[in-house]
């Protein structure tokens, strides 16, 4: 498998805006050095809880946000600082879907005009071919013909992130960054999203970066996960490995949280005590010390790096 | 066997909108026991809050409640005064609300907005009160509650705002307490921790819950039944382990299936079909015939009762007759 996209120790820092702490130049420390590969036609799942800058990694990689630091690579090339007409290029082949189909799509085009529009930016169509174009990706997707000269409030959630996703894939991208992409949407809707996804992914050989707080989505649709807290990397895995023996103590706890369907056996639960610290003021060692039912000395004290036993990478001085 | 705390028979409920008459629930009946919890479970628009709501009696004011009675303890809730409603609101049942912020008054400490609620309903000095409140906090796992009674509620995170909501709620020690989405703005750790929370506190002070929820997950090991709601009416009534064990709706078989497992992996998901009716123009048959898989002939014409198939395992659909 040919490596599609790569990001080397991407650091990046928000200044904190509120009260005093503005005049101090606190940071926010969103990301700490992240780094990982996606293969080509992978799924890579990327969990955690919210502020752990899952998404802010997300815009970063689709350059909708500059780094503090690190690189990010596409197909081998340096993207990181790239602009003008070859940016616009890269933004072909990165796509994004954002979670609420509601802000992302504007409220005065018609489904097909705003399903078009990538073809007229980018140059590639008139815009009578563009609409034709658009008709025929809406298909796809299970929106209609009729349907298309509609307006966005004219449509159910479920269908407007089916627009969405429509919008996504008419440059023919490579990769498409799902943000929480069913997160907004009920239960029975939610499976036939994913199983549009997946049917997608294959008939034009996308690569998936999917993010979502849902362990048990993320293990369906994954190959393998990354599991961030507080803006690093605990493990990275394969989902079938992951789910059957997390090596991370934090991967153990997001896992024994999900809300089990089986209501014979009690799960055993890990009860994470307390809360996330604040981005401001990471805690010194391993960050997830201070949550940690295993934690020791040494974790306080020293930064685990990011070790690999197989295919898995963990980032823990005890693993499990 | 212990005595039945809450009765709700054949309640319908419509808002009155400009596009017309929509009937959000339509002939609810359920029952609850003193000390049990019930899960309501069901999609947006399937009636689960407005049923809570009109529990609270809280409904909005263009929705009615047309038919139905709500029996507390006995007590028919809809011919009470508003004065005598008040006493039972927030006193003998209290409520949760999904978004801790919003249910909330952001300018007033939580201390004294818990306060308040205990000095409405119990007769307590300020000292007293605030002795009080303090040992609230403790009781929902906030740690340094003497300090804590100073904070906004914008100092503290979405879980410790559903703890301090918590303690609200269980104030005024009531006997019923409805949770409606408690943990669906969390996080999976935080769901966890407050879920836990919710169920030491009831077997210790043997409250009865009514959890409101779209996630299954959330039901299956917190609560003694479930009615599964599906476009405002309840489609299927049983124990936990008879629903998730034996479901029997073609709707609560879907929902089920349409969870990924693990042995799912790789598979295609089992899908419902189309999307929920709109409720102002509603179908002369059962309301899930559009999407049902397992339909007949019949069901397009008969709306189907709940009736019971077996000892408390209740279902509405033309299939099991």
């Amino acid at each position: 498998m040919s490596e599609l996209l790569k990001v080397q120790n991407i650091v990046k820092y928000f200044p904190a805006k509120t009260g005093f702490l503005e005049s101090c130049g606190a940071l926010i420390h969103a990301l700490n050095g992240i780094s990982f590969a996606i293969g080509q036609g992978e799924t890579l799942g990327l969990v955690g809880e919210s502020g752990c800058g899952k998404s802010t990694l997300a815009k970063i990689i689709a350059r909708l946000i500059s780094p503090t630091s690190g690189k990010i690579f596409f197909e081998g090339e340096d993207i990181t600082s790239v602009n003008g007409i070859k940016l616009k290029k890269i933004r072909r082949n990165i796509q994004f879907i954002f979670q609420d189909p509601q802000a992302s799509l504007n409220p005065r085009m018609t489904v097909k005009s705003a399903v078009s529009e990538p073809f007229v930016v980018h140059g590639l169509f008139g815009k009578r071919k563009a609409y034709l174009e658009a008709e025929r990706i809406l298909d796809l997707v299970g929106i209609s013909k009729e349907a298309a000269n509609r307006y966005p409030h004219e449509f159910s959630t479920g269908q407007r992130q089916r627009i969405a996703i429509a919008r996504a894939l008419t440059l023919t991208p490579k990769l498409i960054i799902a943000d929480e992409p069913i997160a907004s949407l009920d239960v029975s809707i939610q499976a036939q999203i994913l199983n549009l996804l997946k049917e997608l992914k294959e008939k034009f050989n996308l690569t998936y970066l999917f993010i979502s707080h849902d362990l048990r989505i993320i293990e369906y649709i994954s190959d393998r996960v990354i599991v961030m807290y507080l803006g690093k990397i605990m493990e990275i895995a394969k989902s079938s490995d992951l789910y059957k023996h997390p090596v991370h103590p934090y991967s153990e706890a997001l896992l024994s949280a999900i809300p089990a369907l089986n209501f014979t056996t009690k799960k055993k639960r890990i009860i994470l005590k307390g809360e996330i610290p604040p981005t401001t003021k990471l805690p010194s060692g391993c960050v997830f010390h201070t949550r940690c039912i295993y934690a020791k000395q040494k974790c306080i004290d020293e930064i685990p790096g990011l070790i690999q036993r197989g295919s898995c990478f963990f980032a823990c001085h005890y693993p499990l | 066997m212990s005595e039945i705390l809450l009765k709700i028979n054949n309640l319908h409920i419509s808002f009155f909108t400009e596009a017309g008459e929509v009937k959000a629930a339509r002939g609810v009946n359920f029952s609850l026991k003193q000390g049990k919890t019930l899960g309501i479970v069901g999609e947006s628009g399937s009636g689960k809050t407005v049923t809570a709501l009109s529990i609270m009696q809280l409904l909005p004011n263009r929705a009615k409640i047309t038919v139905g009675s709500i029996l507390y303890k006995g007590k028919d809730l809809l011919k009470l005064s508003e004065g005598q409603m008040r006493a039972i609101r927030g006193k003998e049942i209290s409520m949760i609300f999904q978004e801790p912020m919003t249910a909330l008054n952001p300018v007033l400490t939580i201390g004294e907005q818990i306060r308040e609620a205990i000095e409405l309903h119990c007769n307590l000095n300020k000292n007293e009160a605030t002795a009080e409140v303090v040992k609230l906090l403790t009781d929902v796992g906030i740690s340094e509650p003497h300090k804590r009674i100073k904070d906004y509620p914008h100092q503290l995170s979405g879980g410790m705002r559903q703890r301090v909501l918590i303690a609200m709620a269980l104030s005024s020690s009531p006997s019923l307490l409805i949770a409606d989405e408690p943990t669906t703005a969390l996080d999976v750790t935080v769901q966890a921790q407050i879920l836990e929370l919710i169920g030491a506190l009831q077997s210790k002070k043997n409250i009865a819950i009514i959890l409101i929820t779209h996630d299954l997950g959330v039901v299956a090991e917190h609560v003694d039944s479930i009615a599964v709601m599906y476009a405002g009416v309840i489609v299927e009534y049983a124990s936990t382990q008879n629903l998730f064990g034996a479901p029997l709706h073609p709707y609560t078989k879907a929902l089920l299936n349409s969870i990924p497992k693990i042995e799912d992996k790789g598979a295609k998901l089992n899908t419902l079909k189309g999307s929920v009716p709109p409720l102002t123009e509603l179908p002369k048959g059962c309301i899930f015939y559009e999407r049902c898989a397992e339909k007949n002939s019949n069901c397009k014409d008969i709306i189907p009762q709940l009736i019971e198939i077996k000892e408390g395992h209740w279902v509405a659909c033309c299939v099991y007759k």
